[in-house]
């Protein structure tokens, strides 16, 4: 087997997947020309001049959810794990519904960023904006780093040679290296020169390519197992090894460690932490919250919500499949040999499936063609997360802290378009620093932020009326400041080691331990937090209620009334 | 303009705005659409995402029941897992599906019923302006007329 030895994709494959590469960069580009032409103010670049329908809005709403941590993450959790995969995969589904609640009146009451929504609520919309404006950029910075350590590890575990094996190619470094640059630069085109028009339909793009590559690797995969799903659960539980225990909940969250109940219980607490926080967070999560205003009306936001619950579950559904097919055709031993962490399990399915369908040739093409979409998912991804980033800097920060609401339009484009420069420019450097850490504490932030400063504050904002500025203020902060700190002071950045190797699995080398909080991600207590210092600081301010301003707000949120049409900002 | 809250060409429109937002206020079907709304939230917030982190728990502190096996090797966990979609994708159907046919109409009546009583309004205020009268706005039409 050649794929556990040397490089990823040797000789013809790396052909194919370079002119790939080359075929998915023109795609991008020719996007962005023609996004470019068409964006000409302000509506145009924050919200696609609130043009799209709602199954193009849907398209590129699950695409936060269909991505490349979902296409090769979930899929490799399952093939390692087995049924503990369905609890992620459960997950990512789990978090649409909630979203239906926020969506339409998310719509109706703001025009670009959920600052707008926020500051609606109080007659000092500054401190909100600035709040707002931080939680966001912690957020999308977070993540967009740890997609493009992503970028890079994909690069690298393809096309790279791994240190001291002999072979064609890139050392792995350089291949993780150039794939990050190569995104970024991708990402700076996408989003400074397309907008949001830009930014959506390469998502679309990705969207559709994902569920392609992923429906014809089941249907190729259910095909091999006579389309009987019982069977290819119990061939993937046998060539587990494991036997039933694969099919059950235990195999990696919440796992039983004998003798040590106390440890056993915060594996458990732990899981639930980060159900808690994927099924609160997506919903606040920048780039999901930005494309609520890409739409005409407050309608096609709850149909583009429908759509992406759709397709992130059959999507979903797919990477099950997936995974425990390649847990079943390529099998443990070979899986663990390409990546321990199994992210590769999804590709070297594909490549098995390819050379079964076509021979070895086959298997190369199969898996360039894989390789690539991950790419793409990759990019687009980080492309709505910098458009979120710096609508958020330029509109709330900018436009409406330091000119007082009274930008001009163009200064405005102008420096929103500065921001997704530097916010790129920034993040590149830290990718490439920090590919071969352990990045999983991002990740951890990720949801853990988007679930505990901003869902408080935006449900508070829609459903509360004796809700305040001061409350958004101290509901963002206190989510923000616990969540960070918490996982500052967890075992994902100091302090667990691998007992069979003696390797630390932290971000801190092995001798460094500053952890005393148990859990791996801080939602549990989190979330709470942010709810509980919304309350406290709208208590215990002077500030007015404004219950004229909330029922006002009501009338605008169920009705539409004076709700941004498209064609008026 | 990006914003802006002094006179602007969307002045007479935002006075608009506010004449049929008064209109609605007192519209009682308000009252109803604001109450169905509510319901609906506080199902849909409590129900899916209730669902969801049950079956977590279970998974997590009831592993005797989760793997207790079915059918072949169809264990409870299996079968619950897969439960989970297809409860997402009922949900977010029925969720539709009352939005379309009893909020999407109220809120359309309401609408409609603001709209005409606001074009009312307005030429009754012209016509009294006309006759030396005096135009006042900030009052708007109230909800005469919108039933």
């Amino acid at each position: 087997m050649i794929v556990a030895g040397a490089a990823g994709v040797p000789g013809g494959g790396r052909t194919v997947t370079f002119a790939l590469v080359a075929l998915l960069v023109c795609v991008i580009l020719g996007i962005t020309v023609w996004a470019r032409a068409r964006t000409a103010d302000a509506v145009d670049f924050y919200a696609g001049g609130r043009r799209f329908s709602g199954p193009q809005n849907g398209l590129a709403l699950a695409g936060a959810s269909v991505s490349a941590a979902s296409f090769l993450g979930v899929g490799g959790i399952v093939a390692l794990s087995g049924y503990d995969g369905f609890l992620y995969a459960t997950g990512l589904l789990a978090a649409w519904p909630p979203a239906l609640l926020v969506a339409e009146r998310m719509r109706n009451l703001g025009r670009f960023t959920m600052g707008d929504v926020l500051a609606a609520r109080t007659a000092h919309g500054p401190p909100v904006r600035i709040a707002a404006a931080v939680a966001t950029a912690t957020v999308s910075v977070c993540a967009l780093v740890a997609q493009m350590v992503g970028a890079g590890a994909l690069a690298g575990l393809l096309f790279g040679v791994r240190p001291g094996v002999r072979g064609h190619g890139l050392p792995a470094g350089t291949a993780e290296a150039l794939a990050i640059v190569v995104a970024g630069a991708l990402v700076i085109c996408c989003v400074m020169a397309g907008g949001m028009k830009g930014t959506t339909w390469v998502q679309i793009v990705k969207v559709a390519l994902l569920m392609a590559a992923a429906a014809v690797m089941t249907l190729l995969v259910l095909a091999r197992f006579g389309f009987d799903p019982a069977r290819l659960l119990g061939a993937a539980a046998r060539a587990a090894g494991g036997g039933h225990a694969f099919l059950e909940p235990g195999t990696r969250y919440g796992r039983a460690i004998a003798g040590h109940p106390a440890r056993t219980l915060d594996g458990e607490l732990d899981t639930l932490s980060l159900a808690l926080a994927l099924v609160l967070g997506t919903a606040g999560l920048p780039n999901v919250l930005a494309r609520f205003f890409s739409v005409p009306n407050a309608r096609a936001a709850r149909r583009s919500v429908n759509w992406a619950i759709g397709l992130v579950g059959v999507f979903c559904l797919m990477t099950l499949v997936l995974g425990f097919g390649a847990a079943a055709l390529v099998g443990r031993p070979r899986l663990l040999a390409r990546d321990p962490a199994g992210n590769t399990a999804v590709p070297q399915l594909a490549r098995e499936l390819g050379r079964h369908a076509a021979g070895p040739a086959g298997g190369d093409v199969a898996l360039a063609i894989a390789a690539v979409v991950a790419f793409a998912a990759i990019v687009a991804v980080v492309a709505g997360l910098v458009l979120a980033a710096s609508t958020s800097l330029a509109h709330d920060y900018f436009g409406h802290v330091l000119m007082l609401g009274r930008p001009r339009e163009r200064q405005e484009l102008a420096v929103a378009r500065f921001a997704a420069f530097l916010i790129t420019a920034v993040a590149v450097p830290l990718a490439v620093a920090a590919r071969g850490l352990n990045v999983a504490f991002l990740v951890a932030l990720v949801f853990a932020v988007a679930a505990s400063a901003n869902l408080p504050a935006i449900v508070c904002a829609l459903f509360w009326r004796r809700f305040n500025g001061a409350g958004a203020v101290a509901g963002i902060y206190g989510g923000l400041v616990t969540a960070v700190v918490l996982v500052v002071f967890s075992p994902v950045v100091s302090g667990r080691v691998d007992p069979a190797t003696g390797r630390s699995l932290s971000l801190f080398p092995r001798g460094v331990d500053f952890h005393w909080f148990p859990l791996d991600n801080p939602g549990l207590v989190s979330i709470p937090a942010g709810f509980l210092c919304a309350v406290a600081g709208t208590l215990l301010s002077r500030e007015r209620a404004g219950g004229e301003r909330f029922a006002r707000l009501t009338v605008r949120a169920l009705t539409g009334v004076g709700a941004p049409r498209p064609g008026r900002p | 303009m990006v914003a802006g809250s002094g006179p602007s060409p969307r002045h007479r429109a935002d006075l608009r705005d506010h004449a049929r937002y008064v209109a609605i206020r007192h519209d009682e079907r308000f009252a109803a659409l604001k109450r169905k709304t509510r319901r609906l939230a506080i199902l849909t917030a409590v129900l899916f995402p209730g669902w969801y982190l049950l079956y977590v728990v279970a998974a997590e502190f009831a592993r005797r029941v989760m793997t207790y096996r079915l059918l072949g090797v169809l264990n409870v966990a299996v079968v619950s897992g897969l439960l989970q979609f297809a409860v997402a994708f009922v949900i977010a159907w029925r969720h539709g599906r009352y939005c379309r046919e009893v909020l999407d109409p109220l809120a359309a009546q309401i609408v409609g019923d603001a709209e005409r009583s606001v074009r009312w309004g307005a030429r009754r205020r012209l016509t009294a302006a006309g006759q030396g009268g005096a135009l006042v706005l900030s009052r708007g039409p109230g909800g005469e007329g919108s039933r």
